[in-house]
């Protein structure tokens, strides 16, 4: 609008005051010369209006101060980037253990062979076997059933990483062969399969 | 009290968000060091296991089967899912699971709370015109919480909410003192972060925040009834909208604030809160001690370790400032809460009095909050100190000055403009180089979690056979979800029913009752809908090695439950069985929150496109550069 304007100035209109004769003032008084503390605060002034462009608290006043506070906002941004890219690599870049496949080769399942799974199984059955044994004998829990399996879950779960350890497998490996054992009624070290199921879920009303 | 900002320069260059953000990271990544290391591998405690098995789980439903996770078939037989009081299926930072696996999608979402948690505490101490280092010293202090160590220890990163409630208070504050459209946005915002904390399966940061905002509320409330006043009232409206005239009185504005973002809250996360709302009405927790903690106990724990927080807030309560008097006394009150039932008087033995409320326990938890109040407090103390420095520095020029004025020596100048930059660069200085950063120095290694220290069990391999129940163990139920193979052994902490029928050994999963009388086979599995080829010679029942539930339906025949297992009773003859999961109440919940959350981003995106054009309009009639000042006079 202000261009358009000055693009006037040939109107007739504006003739008038350009042929205006130039009103003869007085020269203006000139100003006090600025003490030294004067002089301190205004370039003070002047240092605060130009350190305002860092002043990201409140809205730019200038077209600078835009433009500078978008380039410093992309530069940090790229440096944020790159540190959250920085600090997340080593979790994401590293890749995952392998699948178990599903084929099963020859007598190989969960790429181990029947005789290792059986091995394996009868290792967890025995400390299963033994424990609900123990659980019997102190009876436990005052008969809980669901507090007994949960003990055994411990046990199990003690004895599978110490499976997977003594057949360099992985504990993935071994929960799917103590399955299969189950699934298909391996004999335990007492001559009878695991039990397929497992007390109903029952919390204690008691403790926790 | 938080009407007119303290202008501090130093503050200003923090005004930038990115910035801050990179800080926050930087921090994040030293004291969470070991949440960013040992890859894939999961917690020692059961807990990591079980929710790692659940978000596994909602995951699956949602990428490999394109359902939403109403049912959760591979724990316990089957029970719900969504509605389940730990599934954070819906809540935002799930996503992170979605995009890099639970593995990666938990460990990221800590990090991105942590972060936030951070944020948060600045913004809501620089709200309450702390300086820029008194609100990142609060923000690092809480953000950091030794309390949140041990919950991501024992898996609980749903507790992690806990790092939004700084947020949630911000945005109560800010729906306060703010004006015009920033304080509607505010109070939405408000509500978006307490529907975040819900919807990440808050169970203990939901009524946590419910318990600051309430406090918060009526604090604010009475600090307004005493001591404001609005400036100039404006005209008073007509017919209904005469309510709102009240509603911006400065003592209901704290409760219009709360309300609103109540309403928010609950819209957004309708479709997790009342399902598992309804949940728990239908199986209360069925332990629920009487809890104490001794005050030396509560008090020596938290002196242990956050003796200068305690100090500075203290610093800031003697000076009288008002916020700190407010967020003290809240940290009394979380104090009070810790120290358990200790005697029908006592706020906990009330509490568990309340519908919702009665179900909680570990009263300690409130130790985070006690740590959220109190640091915000020790932001307002550091600020206090910080700001004692350049005023010292002005009344010792005043008082010299005036001295010399009056003994006629000299007219007293004014005090210089620059010394006001200089002594408050100073301050800043002095506070951070030997307050705030000895103290987060010696703080931060004893909250660090280093690597090798949490995440030392092995990661779960996949195993991509069909879905079958076994066994199972619920103290490795991450195992069981990544083979596909859902845990009958398991742990909920509600009485939730299983069928005794269950079993680990089936050829197939889905059988007839009597084998003479009918033959069944799997056509298609999915969590919540499973399509069988049933051909029966007369009609006879179908059982699915599921846990029945009221939702399951069928497309022929009659769904029951036959000793708590799912069976169909189907006519004689030749078809297609269909067994479906249809919640209704959740579909209806879940509409809620997705009508809200389009009303929401509605609204937000017209107010961002509102700010970006007056921007731009703005654009032409600015300066090119910042205009000089005139000269003093």
């Amino acid at each position: 609008m202000s261009a358009e304007g000055e693009g006037e100035d040939t109107t007739p209109a504006a003739e008038p005051e350009e042929e205006k004769a130039p009103v003869e003032e007085a020269p203006a008084p000139k100003p006090p010369p600025l003490t030294f503390d004067q002089r301190t605060e205004l370039l003070a002034k002047r240092a605060g209006t130009w350190a305002s462009l860092l002043d990201f608290s409140s809205v730019p006043r200038s077209k600078a101060g835009w433009i500078l506070r978008a380039v410093i906002t992309v530069v940090v941004f790229a440096f944020l980037w790159r540190r959250v890219v920085g600090v997340t690599h080593t979790l994401i870049a590293t890749k995952p253990s392998p699948t178990i496949p599903t084929e099963e080769i020859e007598d190989y399942r969960f790429r181990l062979p029947e005789h290792t799974r059986r091995d394996i199984f009868r290792d967890l059955a025995t400390v299963e076997v033994a424990e609900r044994a123990r659980a019997i004998a102190a009876n436990t829990w005052g008969g809980h059933l669901w507090s007994r399996e949960d003990d055994r879950g411990h046990y199990e779960r003690v004895a599978a990483r110490g499976a997977a350890q003594k057949y360099h497998c992985s504990l993935s490996q071994v929960y799917l062969v103590l399955d299969e054992g189950i699934r298909e009624r391996w004999p335990g070290p007492d001559g009878n399969p695991l039990p397929a199921t497992t007390p109903p879920h029952s919390i204690r009303t008691t403790s926790w | 009290m938080v009407t007119n900002m303290t202008v501090r320069w130093p503050d200003r260059i923090l005004a930038l968000m990115p910035l801050r953000f990179l800080i926050w990271i930087v921090v994040a990544a030293f004291t969470h060091e070991g949440v960013l290391s040992d890859p894939w591998r999961v917690a020692d405690w059961m807990d990591d296991h079980q929710f790692y098995s659940w978000e596994q789980s909602d995951r699956m439903t949602l990428l490999d089967y394109h359902q939403l996770p109403a049912w959760n078939p591979w724990w316990c037989g089957g029970t719900v899912g969504i509605a389940a009081p730990e599934d954070p299926f819906l809540g935002p930072d799930f996503i992170l699971r979605l995009i890099f696996g639970v593995a990666h999608g938990r460990r990221l979402a800590v990090i991105l709370l942590v972060t936030l948690g951070f944020e948060g505490m600045y913004r809501l101490c620089r709200r309450l015109d702390s300086s820029a280092i008194g609100a990142g010293f609060a923000a690092i202090i809480f953000g950091s919480c030794d309390r949140f160590v041990s919950y991501l220890h024992d898996g609980w990163v749903n507790f992690m909410g806990f790092e939004l409630i700084p947020f949630v208070l911000y945005f109560l504050v800010d729906g306060v003192y703010a004006t015009g459209e920033r304080r509607t946005r505010a109070r939405l915002i408000g509500g978006f972060f307490v529907a975040w904390i819900i919807l990440a399966a808050g169970t203990y940061p939901t009524p946590y925040a419910m318990l600051a905002v309430g406090y918060v509320t009526i604090a604010l409330s009475i600090h307004a009834f005493f001591t404001r006043r609005p400036a100039a009232p404006p005209p008073p409206r007509k017919g209904w909208r005469r309510i709102l005239d009240y509603a911006e009185s400065p003592s209901l504005l704290p409760w219009a604030s709360a309300i609103t973002i109540g309403v928010v809250a609950l819209g957004l996360s309708a479709g997790k809160m009342l399902p598992t709302l309804s949940f728990l009405r239908q199986f209360e927790r069925v332990f629920t001690p009487v809890e104490t903690h001794p005050i030396t106990e509560v008090f020596g724990t938290f002196w242990g370790r956050y003796s200068m927080v305690l100090l500075l807030g203290l610093v800031a309560v003697v000076t009288a400032d008002a916020a700190a008097g407010i967020f003290f006394g809240g940290a009394m009150l979380f104090v009070a809460l810790e120290m358990g039932d200790f005697g029908p008087s006592s706020p906990f033995h009330y509490l568990k009095s309340l519908p919702i409320f009665g179900q909680l326990r570990f009263p300690d938890r409130f130790a985070v909050m006690v740590l959220l109040f109190s640091s915000v407090a020790a932001s307002r103390g550091v600020t206090r100190l910080e700001d004692a420095i350049p005023g010292v520095v002005k009344r010792a020029w005043d008082a010299l000055f005036a001295w010399k004025h009056r003994a006629g020596k000299t007219p007293a100048p004014p005090y210089p403009f620059a010394a006001r930059w200089v002594f408050v660069a100073v301050g800043a200085l002095v506070v951070y180089s030997r307050l705030v950063r000895p103290e987060l120095d010696a703080l931060l290694p004893g909250v660090k979690i280093k690597p090798g220290s949490m995440y030392v069990q092995e990661a779960p391999r996949v195993y991509a056979g069909p879905f079958r129940q076994s066994r199972g163990n619920r103290r490795d139920g991450h195992m069981f979800t990544s083979a596909n193979l859902g845990s009958l052994y398991c742990v909920l902490g509600n009485p939730v029913p299983e069928s005794a029928l269950l079993r680990g050994d089936l050829p197939q999963e889905e059988y007839p009752e009597d084998p003479a009388k009918a033959t069944v086979k799997r056509i298609a599995w999915t969590p919540n809908e499973i399509r069988l080829e049933v051909d029966a010679k007369e009609a006879t029942t179908i059982l699915v090695n599921q846990n029945w539930a009221p939702q399951w339906r069928s497309n022929v025949g009659t769904v029951r439950s036959k000793e708590k297992l799912l069976a169909i009773d189907v006519p004689a003859g030749k078809q297609e069985l269909v067994v479906y999961y249809a919640d209704r109440f959740l579909q209806f919940c879940l509409l809620i929150s997705f009508a809200t959350f389009v009303a929401l981003a509605w609204y937000l995106g017209r107010a961002l496109y509102r700010a970006g054009k007056r921007l731009s309009d703005e654009w032409q009639d600015l300066p090119a550069w910042p205009e000089d000042p005139p000269p003093p006079a």
